[in-house]
């Protein structure tokens, strides 16, 4: 990844199939949409950076092969 | 003796509280004393008074936290390191919020708790905003919350920290790979990366063989 402009457009890319009626509760961060989590990811802030990383640890799992 | 804390102050803890209720009927099934401090119960002054006076020796704090700190009704501090983590001596404890094993923890098994099982970063669920008054209804959320139950009801059981902390594991396991297969909607697969995440940050300290 070039920068973290290409990877926060990559990662809103990627929320594009994330139901509306579905809601994430992070925790302190409290109770947030795919519409807040965008926003979040925009802003650069905590939250987006913590959705980023999660969406990292993601790719990198399924890069080497979700074994359960 | 067993305690648990259910605040329900907001959503999240709505949910956590309300899916905890059946840990609270298992353990009674298994004639186990359970000390339930739900809504304003949930509160530190509640909490160590009951340890004073029973002897508790399994521990369940459901709500917010952070690295060092489990939060009960509206997020006031219950369990803080280095302040009072001592109290946690001898006991087995598993905390469902988040971040409290990464700090917490550790600090608790210095100070003698038996064993710690928590989360070393966010805990995360999804649910559906249409059932969010009837929580136990909200199959989304309850992918997220039967795997962290099923770690209290092996430990009931008698199973080891170790023993129930695989148990757990295994649970998400099992929701993994049923948003693996095949005829998994792109809806559903996106509640994966998430689920990944909890299963990966669930972790113990102390005695693995301990038993309740």
């Amino acid at each position: 990844m070039k920068n973290n402009e290409e990877m926060r457009e990559l990662v809103i890319a990627r929320l594009s199939t994330f139901p509306s009626n579905r809601k994430i509760s992070i925790g302190r961060h409290g109770e947030l949409t795919k519409e807040d989590l965008i926003r979040h990811i925009q802003q650069n802030d905590d939250i987006g950076k913590k959705f980023i990383e999660i969406e990292l640890a993601y790719l990198k799992a399924l890069t080497k092969g979700i074994t359960v | 003796m067993f305690l648990i804390t259910r605040p329900s102050h907001d959503v999240t803890t709505h949910y956590i509280s309300a899916w905890s209720k059946e840990i609270i009927d298992f353990a009674t099934t298994k004639n186990k004393k359970v000390i339930d401090l739900s809504n304003e119960k949930a509160v530190k002054s509640t909490v160590l008074s009951f340890f004073k006076k029973m002897p508790i020796k399994l521990v369940m704090f459901n709500g917010h936290g952070d690295e060092s700190t489990i939060m009960g009704h509206n997020n006031q501090p219950i369990i803080s390191s280095p302040e009072n983590v001592g109290l946690l001596k001898s006991k087995i404890v598993y905390c469902r919020s988040c971040r409290s094993a990464q700090k917490l923890g550790p600090d608790s098994i210095i100070s003698g708790a038996t064993a710690f099982i928590g989360y070393d970063d966010d805990f995360i669920f999804l649910y559906d905003d249409q059932h969010a008054s009837r929580p136990l209804n909200d199959t989304i959320a309850g992918k997220f919350l039967k795997p962290t139950n099923t770690l209290l009801f092996s430990l009931l059981k008698g199973n080891s920290v170790d023993v129930s902390y695989k148990r757990s594991q295994e649970e998400y396991n099992k929701h993994i790979e049923e948003l693996l297969a095949s005829d998994s909607t792109a809806e559903d697969m996106s509640s994966l990366r998430f689920l990944l995440w909890d299963k990966q940050h669930q972790i113990y300290h102390g005695d693995g063989q301990a038993t309740y």
